[in-house]
């Protein structure tokens, strides 16, 4: 990347949020996919979730089970079992990412609230993946970047960015191209802009940051349009759409987590 | 007589009775007729007694001769081939009828010895009768989509199957090539998407809508270990039990009720999932199929049009149509078709398998019916099998590993099996018999049958045959299925019995040329001359142990064509002439001749005890013949017979000590009776004779020393000594006639080396029945010998005249009065039995052994 503003190690570690759902594995082997490719450390951190042992706690409450779809007593030992099985077998699959891709890992067990885990755990030059994206999560409270992972696309499908001429796109893009790089995968490159000259005159500058040899399109959008991104990511069958987080939503009119959901693939918001 | 006697104890009037025995009554007895003899035993008795001296046989009737004169051509390769196989009429009309007739039942054995030529025979007209014939439809075999336990038989016009083959693996090729481009083409794509994407919102919407009901109630939804579940919130975070129970009971209470009330939304909530979800994979399944149709659609809307007048192909190809449509991830998982044609080896390995095209016959470049022999018919090779693979360890099948029979081969036309064969082969009779009463092949194994194996196997579907089956083999076979098997008159009606032999004269002689001319240019071998063809003419004869008959057995004959061709080649000769078939015959004999040498040598160091001159009483030289291993000659056994007062008993002792065979015992009993029917008619059969095959330590069969044992037996009785220069063979029957046996040739030459090698006399020979003058094919030597007066034949028809030419003394027949003449050979036997009578009387023993009691 020829931008002088990007740091040439982009993500030091990247956490990811597990819980007991079922979806914590998936979420696991896709962060591990991720810290593969952009050689950082892989820190599981698993939510013993305060509130869910608050609700098991509470003498009246039932779960109802999605294979049974009866109700069921949701009691605190089973919670707690459920902590421990889980977070044997997280252990068990991080050890294998590290025989089978040589990544390094640690797996954090903290016993607190979603949020108040995520806080403590994170520091600035992380990425923190988070499964389930239609889980409301504020995700201003990071200080660092965030992957909201979306719908499991394969290997060979393009990565995009939005390149919306802001500070914040600027990492992103080079986050997506050396993603790209080293995935060997396309690039496509959403540009949004307030007219076509102005998507031009950006699509311009942005391919002249990128990489010689790299596999990059373009799609001009202006003016911005949600519709527009999402069409795009979905016609182009993205794995991941890098951005700037914070003004792209601003601009698109959009949450990343609903960006994640209509796009049908990931969405990395990549801060400085 | 004796019940009469005591009754009427005055006198007693008789007629028949010898006065000898009337003396033994105790009162007068008036006899009203003479004792003698019947008239007709009287006439017999002159006709037996007045024995025409016999003379030795003129050297032309020791062999008849094949004049190469009579041949108008001067090699063979001057002759066609015979229109139709000489000799042979009957067993050939009964295989033109067998073919011709269509009809349920009527298949065909053929029957004769080995070597008769029946398989080239029959090979050739099946040949003839299929290329007639209209050529068969094709079998295959195609996946029973509906039941792939039972695959689909299909019948195809000639050469169609592999050409459907061919199109169902271009076929497969190309869907395997096409269909994952239009799955993964944005058409699909977006439709499956949309799809999906619908019932994933429909999802959350449906959890947003219980997150929204939750939160206007404080109640947040928490995902749990097994599911979801809700919980009171109180700024942002789920009150634990203190503090819910710090909460005014009212408020408990609401949160309770609404908590209740929220888990019965989420309960029908969770119950509304797998609907859904099968909604959704039904929504795929038929865009699925909508996108394979359109792939699949015009390719085999195009091999339709192709096979359109073939229901059958049309019908198969709309279940492959249907069955690809139901298993298109087949074709999207599988990859492109890299190893066209290769195949996978396992079952499993590929799936696309079941659209393979199991071609058992193809007719394709057929022309006619076809005509199979299968000469290893087991049941598998003749009704087909089903074969497994390993696979996991297990034995795994389908209808690809179905394998023909030579009945699906024969379908259509003519299947011929070795009879000998079939029978040594467990199941294949029966098996061939369900076949032809069911008119279809039902594939079984052994497994099946017998309940052997567990592993689950096919039943393809039974095909109808049409075949006609030709059995060759030996008679005693077709007799014995015909006697034990009550299928066997329904199924093989008809039979063509081969000739061993055929007449000999002018006509067939000419035709036997022309099939030596085609036998010799079938096998590639030089031409023969006249000579060469006569000299094979006069060996077919002697083959066929008659001068009057040529041999069929024409393997036979062929071998000996073969052998002369090599002498002839050796020689630098390019036509076989006589000599190459007299050397051929020579060096045939001389190979096989290692026993016969040894025997000679043993009689030459006296080891077995063969006299050939002088004359001893109870003493004669017998013939038989011993036979093995595709030869047989003539050995010469020392017979004696030694005499003694007994109750009539003749003791063979070969069957004593049960080595004479049940033939043989029964010559001896007819002798025995002959003796007591000629010599002692009125008078108990005194004597005890024991007659012997001297060093002979094996079995002996047969009648044919019948003659020599009671020439023996005479002998000792008259006290006459019996020519040793002489060797006699023949049976006898109960009247003294001299009857036909085998082998003449052999032991005539058995006997005639035996004196060679010790020095012809000119007083040596062999008595032969006359009845066998006509089987005289004799070798070179022999009748060179006999030319030279050194060695005679002589024919006799009765014992009277055996007897005369062994012993030199007239037999005699009975005059007016019932007696022999005195000194007559025929006397001296009656005297001694008299003897051997009254001595026995004197020692006052009841007359007789259990006859006697009724004299």
């Amino acid at each position: 990347v020829t931008d002088p503003a990007v740091p040439q190690e982009l993500f030091r570690r990247i956490l990811v949020a597990l819980d007991v759902s079922q979806d914590s594995l998936a979420a696991l082997e896709a962060a591990a996919d991720m810290a593969a490719s952009l050689e950082a450390d892989l820190v599981g951190l698993f939510i013993e979730d305060i509130d869910l042992l608050n609700t098991a706690a509470l003498p009246f409450t039932r779960q109802v089970g999605t294979i049974s779809r009866e109700p069921m007593p949701l009691e605190t030992a089973d919670v707690e079992r459920a902590f421990k099985a889980q977070a044997a077998a997280l252990r068990r699959r991080l050890a294998q990412f590290e025989r089978d891709r040589r990544l390094h890992w640690e797996l954090r067990i903290e016993r607190d609230r979603r949020a108040a885990a995520l806080a403590k755990s994170t520091q600035p030059g992380d990425l923190v993946a988070l499964a389930d994206p239609q889980r409301s999560v504020d995700l201003t409270m990071f200080s660092c970047s965030v992957l909201l992972l979306g719908q499991a696309r394969r290997d060979s499908a393009p990565i995009a960015v939005i390149a919306d001429g802001s500070e914040a796109g600027r990492p992103a893009l080079a986050t997506a191209a050396m993603l790209a790089a080293r995935q060997r995968v396309p690039l496509l490159v959403l540009v949004l802009a307030e007219s076509g000259a102005q998507a031009a005159e950006r699509e311009r500058q942005t391919a002249a940051l990128l990489p010689s040899g790299l596999a990059a399109s373009f799609r001009q959008i202006a003016p911005p349009s949600a519709a527009a991104v999402i069409g795009a990511l979905r016609a182009n069958r993205a794995q991941l759409c890098v951005c700037g987080g914070a003004p792209v939503a601003a601009a698109l009119g959009l949450s990343l987590a609903d960006l994640a959901r209509g796009g049908g693939c990931s969405v990395l918001d990549c801060r400085p | 007589l004796t019940a009469i006697n005591r009754r009427y104890p005055a006198v007693a009037i008789i007629s028949g009775v010898d006065p000898n025995q009337s003396r033994q009554w105790p009162v007068p007895v008036l006899l009203t007729a003479p004792t003698g003899p019947s008239n007709a035993e009287r006439q017999r008795e002159r006709g037996a007694g007045a024995a025409m001296a016999v003379k030795p046989l003129p050297v032309e009737r020791l062999f008849h001769r094949c004049d190469p004169a009579a041949f108008p051509f001067k090699s063979t390769a001057d002759l066609p081939d015979p229109d139709r196989l000489p000799g042979q009429d009957r067993a050939l009309e009964a295989i033109d009828f067998g073919v011709d007739i269509k009809r349920h039942g009527y298949n065909l054995f053929a029957m004769g010895p080995p070597g008769i030529g029946k398989h080239a025979v029959v090979r050739e007209l099946l040949a003839r009768a299929a290329a007639r014939a209209p050529t068969p439809r094709d079998l295959c075999y195609v996946n029973n989509f509906a039941d792939p336990q039972r695959p689909a038989a299909m019948r195809l016009p000639p050469g169609t199957a592999v050409k459907l083959r061919a199109d169902m693996a271009e076929l497969v090729d190309d869907l395997r090539t096409a269909m994952p481009g239009i799955f993964e083409g944005e058409d699909y794509r977006r439709r499956r998407e949309a799809i999906e994407d619908e019932f994933k919102q429909r999802q959350e919407t449906a959890f947003e809508t219980l997150q929204e009901h939750g939160k206007a109630k404080s109640v947040a939804l928490m995902r749990t270990p097994l599911g979801f579940a809700f919980a009171p919130v109180r700024d942002g975070s789920v009150l634990g039990p203190e503090e819910f129970a710090k909460l005014p009971r009212a408020e408990q209470e609401k949160i309770k009720n609404d908590l209740e009330s929220l888990q019965d939304e989420l309960q029908a909530t969770i119950r509304k999932f797998p609907e859904w979800d099968k909604e959704r994979r039904e929504r795929l399944r038929t865009l699925s199929r909508e996108v394979t149709m359109f792939a699949v659609g015009h390719v085999i809307d195009r091999l339709q049009e192709r096979y359109k007048d073939q229901s059958e192909i049309v019908a198969y190809l709309n279940a492959v149509e249907t069955d690809i449509v139901e298993h298109v991830d087949m074709f999207l998982n599988a990859g492109p078709a890299e190893r066209r044609g290769a195949g996978p080896t396992t079952r499993n390995g590929d799936p696309f398998r079941r659209y393979r095209i199991n071609v058992l016959v193809d007719n394709g470049g057929q022309k006619g019916a076809p005509v199979v022999y299968e000469d290893n018919p087991t049941l598998a090779n003749l009704i087909g099998a089903v074969e497994h693979i390993a696979e996991m360890g297990t034995l795994v099948t389908d209808f690809d590993l179905i394998k023909p029979g030579a009945l699906h081969r024969a379908n259509g036309g003519f299947l011929v099996i070795d009879v000998r064969k079939l029978l040594f082969q467990p199941f294949s009779w029966e098996a061939l018999k369900r076949a032809l009463r069911a008119e279809e092949i039902k594939i079984e194994s052994l497994g099946q049958m017998l309940n052997l194996i567990s592993t689950v196997s096919l039943e393809p579907q039974p095909v109808a045959i049409e075949v006609k089956v030709v059995l060759l083999g030996e008679r005693i076979l077709y007799y014995l299925l015909n006697e034990y098997d009550p299928d066997m008159p329904d199924l093989f009606k008809v039979a063509a019995d081969f000739e061993d032999d055929m007449d000999r004269n002018k006509g067939t002689v000419d035709a036997y040329a022309r099939l030596i001319a085609a036998t010799a240019r079938r096998e590639g071998l030089k031409p023969l001359d006249p000579g060469a063809v006569a000299r094979v003419v006069e060996q077919s004869s002697r083959f066929a142990d008659d001068a009057r008959k040529l041999s069929m057995r024409l393997s036979a004959v062929a071998d000996l064509l073969r052998e002369a061709d090599h002498g002839c080649a050796t020689a630098g000769r390019k036509v076989i002439e006589s000599r190459d078939v007299q050397t051929a015959i020579d060096a045939a004999r001389r190979r096989q001749d290692r026993l016969r040498d040894r025997m000679i040598e043993a009689i030459d160091r006296d080891l077995i005890l063969i006299d050939t001159d002088g004359a001893k009483t109870g003493q004669i030289n017998g013939l038989s013949v011993i036979a093995f291993g595709g030869m047989s000659f003539g050995r010469p056994s020392r017979i004696t017979a030694r005499i003694r007062l007994g109750r009539g008993e003749v003791v063979d002792i070969e069957r004593q000590v049960e080595l004479g065979g049940p033939i043989h015992s029964k010559g001896v009993l007819i002798l025995a009776s002959y003796l007591g029917a000629r010599y002692a008619l009125k008078r108990p059969l005194s004597l005890s004779a024991t007659l012997v095959f001297e060093q002979s330590y094996s079995g002996v069969e047969g009648d044919s020393a019948s003659s020599a044992e009671l020439f023996a037996l005479l002998s000792a009785l008259a006290d006459l000594p019996v020519r040793q220069d002489l060797a006699v063979t023949g049976s006898i029957n109960q009247h003294g006639e001299v009857q036909v046996i085998g082998g003449v040739n052999e032991k005539i030459e058995g006997f005639f080396d035996i004196c060679r090698r010790r020095g012809l006399t000119g007083r040596q020979g062999v008595l032969i029945p006359e009845g066998n003058v006509q089987h005289l094919m004799l070798r070179q030597d022999v009748i060179d010998a006999v030319t030279a007066g050194k060695f005679q034949v002589y024919p006799i028809a009765t014992v009277d005249q055996g007897v005369e030419l062994l012993t030199g003394i007239a037999a005699g027949g009975r005059d007016s009065e019932g007696l022999f003449p005195d000194k007559s050979l025929n006397r001296r036997v009656e005297d001694k039995l008299l003897e051997l009578a009254e001595l026995r009387r004197s020692y006052g023993a009841p007359a007789g052994g259990k006859d006697d009691s009724r004299d």
